[in-house]
């Protein structure tokens, strides 16, 4: 929990009222997302991943939603959500969530051309995406 | 980090394990507490370690403040090959070799980019290039292991033997023109 307060004291999180509709928008936006991205994985595989890494950052950010927080929107906000994840993973005890962070650097990283995907990377980032949005759907 | 070396070249083990703090791990220079702590060592033994290693001409130092300062001698004649016993002996090299030895499918894998470069200082973070059949979610469960012994993100990169031979975008073409460490 003190990762969690600390992430409250450096303002990258702040309390809102529990939103019970947001949060059950946010997991369904994040299924149609997912289902996106599995289309058009051979077609498109760099953006299949954005997608199923935004259907995880939904997912995630619903379960928060429903503790009664939001991530702000700043400048390392999808960091914060991240560090988050963990949080839940260690609280809930769902592996699935500790894969969240590497969805997001890997994301990242092909913004900046740093990297692009192989057929297995795009799979497995469905595969992923999709246990992080159930172990988020389950806390909603 | 945990001390695994398999090159019993140094003169204990906490010499090596300084040594590869000082020449692998650190990203800016260290205090002499900040040695102690990393290398699970006394003040005093570190202490010792860092005169001898200056007046041999291997690390340098200066005062700030009150903290006494360490940083290898990048212009020492042995820097290089130093910097290059201890990654292989200390580094994130023999435990990323250990941790993919047990996967099937993998047809080759290196470290690429900034972490491979001899002439960069240790980066933030490693890229690690896979390629082959392997289970992606056991290549990252044991990545994930690496990374916290490292104390660094470990970025995977995995291909398949076509996809790797087949492409060869911006991506690929800096991959491979530029400095690599063997793995697998």
């Amino acid at each position: 929990m003190s990762e969690l307060n600390d992430l409250i004291a450096k303002g990258l999180i702040e309390a809102v009222e529990s939103d019970r509709p947001m949060a059950e928008q946010w997991i369904s936006d994040a299924r149609r997302h997912l289902e996106a991205a599995q289309a058009i994985q051979t077609m498109d595989p760099s953006g299949a991943y954005v997608l199923a890494y935004d259907a995880a950052r939904k997912a995630v950010a619903a379960a928060l939603l429903m503790t009664g927080r939001r991530v702000r929107s700043r400048p390392g906000s999808h960091q914060a959500l991240a560090q988050y994840a963990k949080v839940l993973a260690r609280e809930t005890g769902e592996p699935a969530l500790e894969q969240f962070d590497r969805l997001r650097r890997e994301r990242n990283r092909s913004e900046y051309g740093s990297r692009s995907f192989g057929k297995a990377e795009v799979v497995e980032a469905i595969r992923s995406a999709g246990a992080i949005l159930e172990a988020c759907a389950r806390q909603t | 980090m945990k001390p695994r070396s398999e090159l019993p070249l140094f003169k204990s083990p906490e010499q090596e394990r300084l040594l590869a703090e000082l020449f692998v791990f650190a990203q800016e220079p260290l205090s002499l507490s900040q040695l102690a702590q990393r290398t699970g060592t006394s003040m005093g033994g570190v202490h010792k370690e860092v005169e001898r290693l200056e007046r041999s001409g291997l690390v340098v130092s200066k005062t700030s403040g009150r903290s006494r300062l360490v940083e290898p001698n990048r212009s020492s004649p042995v820097y290089t090959e130093l910097r290059s016993l201890l990654t292989k002996s200390m580094g994130p090299e023999p435990l990323l070799r250990e941790a993919l030895a047990t996967i099937d499918g993998i047809k080759e894998a290196f470290i690429f980019g900034s972490w491979a470069d001899p002439d960069q200082m240790a980066p933030h973070d490693i890229d690690l290039m896979v390629i082959g059949e392997p289970d992606p979610g056991q290549v990252y469960g044991a990545v994930s292991a690496v990374e916290v012994e490292v104390g660094r993100p470990i970025n995977v990169v995995l291909r398949s033997e076509d996809e790797w031979a087949g492409t060869n975008g911006a991506f690929e073409r800096a991959v491979r023109s530029r400095p690599r460490i063997q793995l697998v």
